[in-house]
């Protein structure tokens, strides 16, 4: 399971990478909560291997998400990622 | 009221570790919810069984992330794995698919029955009449109420002589708001009231025949603990979907050929910037829908229409366009689309150990290029009808502006850059003849397996080509009044005899 400080540095780096504002410490708070519940919940083939490239993400010390795009090892971890943080940073539909 | 309100009487939250039924539907989507009131309308002792939980139809907003965190499997993270990979989702909560989407609603096509009939020898008989039922069951079916982002795709249709037309829907308008008619306020209270119990949170391992019984091996799965249980019933429809139900019969060594011929609608998304509003916001957001307009002008195999256009949404698609994101700034002028084409394939596998299926998607060539050319034809449509910017969901240099960045478009798109999607899947456990690898006959029953059914999107024979949900619908119907007919012949020889 990744741990917290995994998620929190790979939310905070989609974020950044985008220009998104951060200092809004609760509604960062709450990406990183979906995020973290996401990813416990992906299938069992994708789950282990999501979480061990997200790690390596996560350890890689100036995270280049771009690069991380491309590569084909990390393609799909940072596409759900991403995908997770901004699709619940940018939703507005409100409950 | 509660959405849920019609469901309380026949619910059973806490069922008994052994449990009888005359028939067990392992699934309360479209497909078991119709199955189940059908069924139990008529007499039969029905237990429906859900994996996923109750979670009322109003508790979520629509298309939220809360809602894909409550009612989607795996919280919406599912993917059929090839090159490129194809994301898709299902509804895992009583209701199933029907709690989540966007209930549009299409007949069978005609030219899709008649090619089940001449390439799969499957002949589906009245299967106009269970749709005409269906439609006055569900309180009636309209014309999806016009939105500006639909408006101004069929302008663009019309500016180029295109067809187009706005879908039906299920939806029920109150007022402004619209609120799903799914299958936890329909046919699920119809069941129930019918004295069918439902039992939510509880997965279905694997069936067995034992002394001419099925034996349903599930557990309740409920904060975080595991309660096995045992169902004896005579008969058994298994209405899990196309991913699902391929999977329990393998589970449950059944039907070698399950899980092969996996068929799906591949969608590759658009988001599109207008000079007007297109996405109207209330109190400030967005308001996530599915506009009806649809063009379907180019034979059997493509379709162009709308997409989901919350805020969230649309982000995802320009989060990977340098810049995308500011298109956000003025939301209201932005709306999202979306080109569908129907030849990508694949396959379910179940492996020991794992809960969740491998989901594989493979693409012919002619995918790659049937999708570049529904993308470039969308592209089309939005400028002509007044687009100032697209991006689609590929790498572009820059957005597309004009006709001539619409012909720079690649003729075959790049697996690499590709981000597909899906919603529809469909045709694992097929109809037809066993020599041709079909998994049931044209009545649902699986082949070498007395009284189990399979009755959902994956006996279809292919994929319809349009929004499954009334095709589904329309054949678990005639499969249950099928079985019901037998039954009533089963009864009046034994009574004769």
């Amino acid at each position: 399971m990744s741990s917290s400080w995994v998620i929190r540095k790979l939310v905070r780096a989609v974020l950044d990478a985008h220009g998104l504002d951060t200092s809004d410490r609760a509604r960062v708070a709450d990406v990183e909560g979906f995020v973290s519940r996401q990813i416990r919940r992906a299938p069992d083939a994708v789950r282990p291997l999501s979480e061990v490239l997200l790690m390596a993400l996560a350890l890689t010390p100036s995270l280049d998400l771009e690069r991380a795009r491309a590569g084909a090892a990390t393609q799909d971890a940072t596409r759900l990622l991403e995908s997770l943080v901004l699709y619940r940073w940018f939703d507005d539909a409100g409950d | 009221m509660l959405a849920t309100d019609g469901l309380r009487a026949g619910v059973v939250l806490d069922p008994p570790e052994r449990m009888t039924a005359e028939v067990v539907v392992v699934g309360s989507g479209p497909a078991g919810a119709v199955t189940g009131s059908v069924l139990a309308e008529a007499g039969c002792d029905v237990l429906i069984l859900e994996e996923g939980p109750l979670v009322a139809a109003d508790a979520h907003a629509l298309y939220s992330s809360s809602e894909m965190e409550a009612k989607y499997r795996n919280g919406g993270i599912t993917a059929a794995i090839g090159r490129p990979t194809v994301a898709y989702v299902e509804g895992r909560c009583v209701g199933g698919g029907a709690e989540v989407n966007g209930g549009l609603w299409f007949r069978t096509p005609s030219d899709v029955l008649d090619r089940w009939e001449y390439e799969h020898g499957v002949r589906l008989e009245g299967l106009d009449v269970d749709l005409d039922q269906l439609e006055s069951d569900l309180g009636g079916v309209s014309e999806a109420p016009p939105s500006p982002a639909g408006d101004r795709l069929r302008e663009g249709a019309r500016a180029l002589g295109w067809p187009s037309f706005e879908a039906r829907c299920t939806l029920l308008r109150e007022g402004t708001a619209e609120r799903r008619r799914g299958m936890s306020t329909t046919f699920l209270p119809r069941a129930l009231r019918a004295g069918a119990r439902l039992a939510p949170d509880v997965r279905v391992s694997h069936v067995e025949i034992r002394r001419n019984v099925w034996v349903v091996h599930a557990s309740l799965d409920r904060d975080g603990s595991t309660r096995k249980l045992l169902i004896e019933a005579s008969t058994v429809f298994v209405c899990a979907g196309a991913i699902q139900s391929p999977s329990l019969l393998r589970r449950s060594g059944l039907a070698p050929s399950a899980g092969r011929g996996l068929m799906l609608h591949a969608t590759l998304k658009v988001v599109a910037k207008f000079a007007e509003t297109v996405n109207p916001l209330e109190g400030g957001r967005t308001r996530p829908r599915i506009p009806g307009a649809m063009i379907d002008a180019f034979g059997p195999g493509t379709n162009l229409e709308c997409a989901v256009s919350g805020r969230g949404h649309l982000a995802l698609e320009l989060a990977h366009h340098r810049g995308g994101l500011t298109w956000l700034d003025e939301v209201e002028r932005v709306a999202g689309y979306a080109a569908r084409i129907h030849l990508v394939e694949g396959s379910v596998a179940t492996i020991p150990g794992l809960r969740d299926p491998i989901v594989r998607a493979t693409w012919p060539r002619a995918a790659l290029r049937e999708l570049s050319s529904a993308t470039k034809r969308l592209c089309r449509a939005l400028l002509a009808a007044g687009a100032t910017e697209i991006l689609p969901a590929i790498h572009v240099d820059r957005p597309i502006r004009g006709e001539s960045d619409v012909d720079r478009l690649p003729d075959k798109l790049d697996r690499a850059t590709l981000r597909p999607m899906t919603i529809h899947l469909s045709s694992t456990c097929r109809m037809g003849r066993p020599s041709a690898g079909a998994v049931v006959d044209v009545s649902g029953r699986v082949f070498g397996a007395p009284r189990l059914f399979v009755s959902d999107s994956s006996v279809l024979p292919t994929a319809p080509r349009v929004n499954p949900q009334g095709t589904i619908m329309a054949v678990a119907r005639r499969n249950a009044r099928l079985f019901l007919e037998e039954r009533a012949s089963r009864a009046f020889r034994s009574r004769t005899e």
